[in-house]
């Protein structure tokens, strides 16, 4: 068998996946507040939001505690995954209205979140690199 | 009698029956039964099963089969080949497999490997086929080396190896619900469920192969409670449907972790130290995860909590 069996393997699987979807079941989850706020009671529960950035595309959610603390909510699919840091722990930048933020795990990469204008991007990664004088609007 | 070389490599003949049943169950669950699929994931639980074939096609199994034969020339007795010898060596190899995998998730080493089986969000066949891809490099056959000196064949080993991974195919699905007087002995669909969620209340519970009975023995036995809904994955989440992430990404995590190690001490625990474990203890392991989820949830943890989070520690 050896490389036969994994080339068939490999057309069964693109079949399944054509099927998968022929079924609709090719789906794609929000982050909104709601949900994120949801997946964070999960993976979380002692995180306490205090403010949001959900990004326009409704792919993340950033959240922060209001005490350096943050979190981010991210879709997978139809499902969500988050990660909580300190402010300074994590590179971000933002440009124009994006606000990228840099995880330095392999399973993750950089997230990119969509604010709704330039000066909100820019707050919030002024929160991110850690000033507490800016945590206020 | 058995003539060891005849025994047929069965997992590959089951594949054609793996797939039958992926189709089942995704139509089943597309017209309303329990359970869930997105395309994607299951696509990449399929991708990442392939993978872990082609392991075995480039010879990799050579590894763990050479270590057995090694043990079975020194081996204590001299076993018959009949069918009574292989239905010991099967519930044999069960009890090691629990303690293979309970280990699996205890360290890091072993974890590496077995995080890939634990990746998707999703509960469903194609999540039974997402198996690692170096487990005959990371050495997960060690824990089998007893059976192979107490006078086992590794052909024979190989052989009830491969039921036992078949056995566990039909428990990833939450179509099933509970199965009775089954559950006792058995592994089933519920409890591998909860094998499978990250619920501080199920993390590292019920790590059996096909028999229940070693996680009742050894205290990692925890029932599914209606009132507590697994939540599937591991606790940080990917973000990528890429088999080669998935399959390598907790090996980055350790390599980054061992070039930033600032002693041996420090390299050794993020090696051989359980998930999570950290030199300043800022990440969580599932215990940190469990204590942290009785702080929050104070008495509601004594009242509902309490019984399902006990047998686990």
């Amino acid at each position: 068998m050896g490389w036969a069996e994994l080339a068939l393997s490999a057309l069964a699987v693109t079949l399944l996946g054509v099927l998968s979807a022929a079924l609709g079941q090719w789906r794609s989850a929000g982050a909104g507040v709601e949900t994120a706020s949801e997946r964070l009671a999960l993976d979380e529960p002692d995180f306490e939001a205090r403010d949001w950035l959900v990004s326009e595309d409704g792919r993340a959610a950033l959240s922060s505690d209001g005490a350096g603390g943050f979190a981010l909510v991210f879709a997978l699919g139809d499902r969500l995954g988050s990660r909580r840091w300190r402010a300074g722990e994590r590179a971000a930048a933002a440009e124009g209205t994006e606000l990228r933020i840099a995880f330095r795990e392999p399973g993750l990469g950089a997230a990119t979140l969509q604010a709704t204008d330039a000066a909100e991007a820019a707050r919030w990664s002024r929160l991110l690199a850690g000033d507490a004088d800016k945590l206020a609007r | 009698m058995i003539d060891y070389e005849t025994l047929p490599p069965v997992v590959l003949y089951a594949i054609p029956g793996f797939i039958l049943l992926i189709i089942a169950e995704m139509a089943a669950v597309r017209f309303g039964a329990p359970g869930r699929y997105e395309t994607r994931d299951a696509m990449a639980s399929l991708f990442v099963g392939t993978g872990s074939r082609l392991a075995g096609i480039l010879g990799l199994g050579a590894i763990g089969y050479g270590v057995w034969t090694f043990f079975y020339e020194h081996r204590l007795f001299d076993l018959p080949a009949t069918w009574w010898t292989a239905a010991i060596a099967f519930i044999g190899y069960d009890f090691f497999y629990y303690w293979a995998h309970r280990i699996y998730h205890e360290r890091r080493w072993f974890w590496a490997d077995h995080v890939i089986h634990h990746s998707s969000q999703h509960y469903n066949l194609t999540t039974a086929l997402r198996q690692g891809w170096t487990g005959n490099v990371s050495g997960t056959f060690v824990f089998y080396t007893p059976l192979a000196l107490l006078g086992f064949h590794p052909l024979l080993l190989a052989f009830v190896g491969g039921l036992n991974l078949i056995y566990q195919f039909w428990i990833h699905t939450e179509i099933i619900d509970r199965m009775g007087p089954f559950e006792w002995v058995f592994n089933t669909p519920s409890h591998h469920r909860v094998h499978h969620a990250t619920n501080p209340e199920y993390i590292d519970a019920n790590y059996a192969g096909t028999l229940i009975i070693w996680d009742r023995m050894f205290g990692t036995f925890v029932p599914e409670r209606r009132e507590e809904t697994p939540v599937y994955g591991i606790v940080k989440n990917l973000r990528s449907f890429n088999p080669l992430v998935i399959a390598f990404h907790e090996y980055r995590s350790i390599l980054r972790d061992l070039l930033s190690a600032r002693s041996l001490k420090d390299a050794w625990g993020f090696l051989w130290g359980p998930p999570g474990w950290s030199p300043d203890g800022s990440r969580m392991t599932s215990t940190a995860l469990k204590e942290r989820w009785r702080r929050v949830h104070g008495g509601e943890a004594d009242e509902a909590g309490e019984a399902a989070l006990q047998p686990a520690e």
